[in-house]
C-alpha cells in the first residue's frame, strides 16, 4: 500500500497519534491518512501525494492487529475415537 | 423514535477523577481541528489539530500553558432553555499565584483577545479526557456557531497574612449552543505544540 507525503508538506506540523512533529520527521502516515479520509479535511488530504482508500487502510490495520496463530500439530484420522 | 432519536448513556464501568490537570490558551484563528463525520452515535471528538496557513510557531502560534495553583482549577457549565432555545454557559476558574508584572501582562493579552476574537482553551481533566473550548476552525472551514471565551469576573488579592493567598482567581467564560467537544488524541501532541 503506497502512502506518500508531498515534498511541500514535509515541514507541516500536525498533532495526531500522540505527537506533533513536522511530517517529514514521521512515518505514521497510515494513521494520518485514516484521519484525513474519515474527516474529509482538505488541509490533511492535500498533504498526500498518493493515498489508499479508507477500506484498504482499515483492512491493513486489522491484519496488523490480528495475532499470528501458532501452527497446530497435524492430527491423523486414526487418532479419532 | 417516532418524534426524535434518543441515545443510551452506557458508560463502561470504572473509576474517574475530578479536577483539571493541565490548561492551555491559544489564538483560535491559529489552529484547525480535524473531526470525523458524525455517525449514528453522534458527533465525533477532534482527532487532530494543526496550524492554519500563515500561522507559524515562530510567529507566536502556539499552545500557551497556564501554570495554575495545584488543585485550584475547575471547569463548570450550566444548561438552560427558553422554549426551544438552549444555552450552555461554560466557565473555567483557576488560581494564578503571585501578583506581578507577569500576571498584569498576561491579563492585558487575554483581555485584548477577549475583545477582538475570543480565547481558545484546551483543558485536560484529571480523568485524562481533553476538552476544547473556543475553537473557530474545524476541517479547514469556519465553525458554524463559534464559542467566544472571554475573561469576565476575575478577582485578585494580596492577602493580609503571610500565609494568605496572594494572586488572581481567573474566570474565563462563554455561552454556546452545545457542550464542549473532546480531543481524542494523547496529551503529548498538545504539549508538542507549546
Amino acid at each position: 500500500m503506497m502512502i506518500k507525503i508531498k515534498e511541500t508538506a514535509k515541514e507541516k506540523v500536525v498533532a495526531y497519534n500522540g505527537r506533533a512533529l513536522p511530517l517529514g520527521q514521521r512515518n505514521d502516515y497510515p494513521e494520518l491518512a485514516m484521519i484525513a479520509l474519515e474527516s474529509n479535511d482538505p488541509s490533511l488530504l492535500e498533504v498526500f501525494e498518493t493515498l489508499p482508500t479508507l477500506e484498504e487502510l482499515k483492512k491493513q490495520k486489522v491484519e496488523q492487529t490480528l495475532p499470528e496463530l501458532p501452527e497446530l500439530p497435524k492430527t491423523s484420522s486414526s487418532n479419532k475415537k | 423514535m417516532l418524534c426524535t432519536t434518543l441515545r443510551p448513556y452506557n458508560r463502561t464501568c470504572g473509576p474517574t477523577s475530578g479536577g483539571l490537570a493541565r490548561l492551555w490558551i491559544f489564538d483560535a484563528d491559529d489552529f484547525n481541528f480535524t473531526q470525523a463525520a458524525a455517525d449514528p452515535s453522534g458527533a465525533k471528538p477532534y482527532s487532530a489539530v494543526a496550524l492554519r496557513p500563515g500561522a507559524t510557531a515562530m510567529g507566536g502560534a502556539r499552545m500557551f500553558p497556564i501554570k495554575f495553583e495545584k488543585d485550584e482549577a475547575e471547569y463548570t457549565f450550566k444548561q438552560s432553555r427558553k422554549g426551544c432555545s438552549v444555552k450552555y454557559e461554560h466557565q473555567l476558574e483557576f488560581k494564578l499565584a503571585d501578583l506581578s508584572q507577569l500576571i498584569t501582562n498576561w491579563n492585558a493579552a487575554i483581555d485584548t483577545a477577549g475583545c477582538c476574537c475570543g480565547v481558545g482553551i484546551i483543558a485536560q481533566f484529571n480523568s485524562g479526557k481533553i476538552f476544547v473550548a473556543g475553537e473557530k476552525w474545524v476541517n479547514s472551514a469556519a465553525i458554524d456557531i463559534p464559542l467566544e471565551m472571554k475573561q469576565d469576573g476575575s478577582s485578585g488579592t494580596s492577602g493580609k497574612l503571610k500565609d494568605d493567598f496572594n494572586g488572581e482567581t481567573v474566570i474565563i467564560k462563554g455561552d454556546h449552543v452545545r457542550k464542549l467537544y473532546e480531543y481524542s488524541d494523547k496529551v503529548q501532541s498538545i504539549i508538542d505544540l507549546q
